[in-house]
């Protein structure tokens, strides 16, 4: 049974990333476990993304509102698919043949879990390894519970090496906690991630290496992050640490 | 009442209808856990269910280990103090105890007349309390019990003219796979705990990228909690250069957990190049290093699945069926061997 759909949210493929966009798309295409749905959401579908998508089967999600920005278009996503969880899948990365798999494994082993993340295998845009994200959480005596993100050491900033912005995650607790924030421009997956711990959720680390990160790919998020200087960074820091309370997207500007 | 004189005749049918008496000597190991007690118990309880007079025999001071489970600790208990041995009786003595055992009988000016057998699980053992140059033949021991044929073939190379006999230990059934996915968690079993410290050191230290995964440690858990503890490790170590069977890689396997083992001094039975069951090695070094690389694997799926099928075919070898037909068997000769030379010695005497 097809329980999970994977989003791939687009905003624009340019030559910088199409290179990147078609690897994303051949790792989808090599998953060891075919029992998924593939959405692709993008402000509009031009000749060269439906060429690029010609091989897959997919649901296309046309967002061409004046909101097109990553949180928008996951939320809008989500609203027209059909399956109980989900998975974002960033146009620029790449998860491993054993994604899907693990996916399906540990919602079937963990049916009550509410959200998963992957250990995330970052790399450079070279694709030269870095580390991992999300492994603090297996490491002995870093949270509550091996495998489990807790609210209080989530906060500690010592523990900042979380990427959750390739969560898996039941379609119907995201709506519950009040979705993606538009308004979080920087460190959104994190306030994401405090919300959900917050409204008492459950977020495991799924221990395997499923997904490779590009970090620094020219106009993605980590790059914009990287030309923040130190009070933007903080600004937006702190502020993710305050929204989180908030099931709903308030109005926030960098000043 | 006045006290029944009993002949030759008498102790050779209390043979006959196994009423004779099983001692089973266990060192006290304060509630420790021991794989050996263990051995000691399961025999004994084995023995009780198919109708012999099997007691677990120790000193005055003793505290009946708890963590086996199975209420062992049920089994009929009794100090040396409150026996009264008959030549229709058995002493079972572990290898470590047998010259101590008899220089006390010796200082003591006591001669028992029951039939002493050697169990033997641990061959370095055997040469922890023993004199240079005595064999166990010299206190008119002839009969051996062990684990495994190799070592049945070691022991035989220098305590000459055994009878040997090989029961090999049963794996538990509360050694079995996870219903939930393992964890990135490596359990290690070294019987010198610094050299398992020195291994996690060293692993983080040539690794830093794995120096997150948690090394797992326990000590005195109860049999239960241990396997439990286990089924959830992705990864076992083993290094215990003086085991003489092995049974911790055996249990790993029962469990679907694979195990990087330091190949001991005896090469367990279980361990040969046809069978690919684990990942064998004989340094340290190595030992590191296929850390990282079965990690490797681990974390993208890429193992080959077939090594957990291997695993528990290897297991299943040591079930407890097994062990209660090898156990039986060994008893049955017993017995009869005894009765044998109770009856050739009342020959003798009629003579």
């Amino acid at each position: 049974m097809n329980n999970t759909t994977l989003i791939i949210p687009i905003f624009e493929i340019t030559k910088a990333n199409k290179e990147y966009f078609v690897g994303c798309l051949e790792s989808i295409k090599n998953q060891n476990d075919k029992n998924f749905k593939l959405a692709v959401v993008a402000p509009k579908f031009n000749k060269e993304i439906e060429s690029l998508l010609k091989d897959v089967e997919y649901q296309k999600i046309v967002n061409d509102s004046d909101k097109t920005d990553f949180a928008s278009q996951v939320n809008f996503a989500v609203s027209k698919i059909d399956t109980e969880y989900f998975s974002v899948v960033q146009f620029d990365d790449v998860i491993f043949p054993n994604h899907v798999e693990n996916i399906n494994r540990y919602v079937s082993a963990y049916p009550d879990m509410d959200c998963f993340v992957p250990l995330v295998y970052e790399v450079d845009s070279e694709d030269k390894p870095i580390g991992f994200s999300n492994e603090t959480v297996w490491a002995a005596g870093n949270m509550e519970k091996f495998g489990y993100f807790d609210l209080a050491k989530a906060k500690e900033k010592a523990f900042y090496n979380f990427n959750v912005n390739c969560f898996t995650i039941k379609k119907s607790v995201f709506e519950t906690i009040g979705k993606l924030k538009s308004s979080i421009i920087k460190f959104g997956d994190f306030e994401f991630l405090l919300r959900l711990l917050n409204f008492g959720k459950t977020v495991y680390v799924i221990p395997k290496m499923t997904y490779k990160h590009f970090n620094g790919i020219s106009g993605s998020i980590h790059d914009m992050q990287k030309s923040m200087d130190e009070m933007e960074k903080k600004f937006w820091y702190n502020m993710s640490r305050k929204e989180y309370f908030f099931d709903y997207d308030r109005e926030i500007t960098y000043p | 009442m006045e006290n029944q004189k009993l002949t030759f005749e008498d102790f050779i049918n209390q043979l006959k209808e196994n009423q004779g008496s099983y001692y089973f000597y266990v060192p006290n190991t304060k509630g420790n856990t021991s794989g050996a007690v263990a051995y000691i118990y399961d025999m004994v309880a084995v023995l009780r269910e198919k109708g012999y007079n099997a007691y677990i025999l120790h000193d005055k001071e003793y505290m009946t280990p708890m963590w086996m489970g199975n209420n062992y600790d049920k089994l009929p208990h009794t100090p040396f103090e409150k026996i009264l041995v008959k030549p229709s009786d058995f002493l079972f003595l572990p290898e470590a105890w047998v010259q101590s055992f008899y220089a006390d009988m010796r200082e003591n000016n006591i001669k028992l007349p029951w039939e002493v057998v050697v169990i033997s699980q641990v061959q370095d053992l055997i040469f922890y309390n023993l004199n240079a140059g005595i064999r166990w033949s010299q206190f008119g021991i002839n009969t051996v019990i062990t684990t495994s044929e190799v070592q049945k073939e070691r022991i035989g190379r220098f305590m000459r003219n055994m009878n040997i006999s090989v029961i090999s230990p049963y794996i538990h059934d509360e050694f079995k796979p996870s219903e939930k996915p393992q964890n990135p968690k490596i359990f290690l079993f070294t019987r010198d705990k610094t050299r398992g410290e020195k291994i996690q050191k060293e692993f983080y230290l040539t690794y830093p990228q794995y120096s997150w995964i948690p090394f797992v440690v326990t000590s005195n858990m109860d049999r239960s909690e241990f396997a439990s503890n286990l089924r959830e490790c992705c990864l076992a170590l083993w290094v215990d250069e003086i085991s003489s069977f092995g049974t911790f890689p055996l249990e790993c396997m029962k469990s679907g957990v694979p195990v990087i083992g330091k190949v001991p001094d005896m090469i367990p039975e279980w361990i040969n190049a046809e069978t690919d069951n684990g990942i064998w090695v004989t340094s340290y070094t190595t030992m590191i290093d296929y850390i990282a690389q079965y990690m490797d694997e681990w974390f993208v799926d890429s193992l080959d699945k077939n090594v957990y099928n291997i695993m528990a075919e290897t297991a299943a070898k040591y079930s407890k069926e097994n062990f209660v037909k090898a156990t039986i068997e060994t008893f049955e000769n017993l017995l009869k061997n005894r009765i044998q030379k109770l009856e050739e010695i009342k020959a003798n005497i009629n003579e």
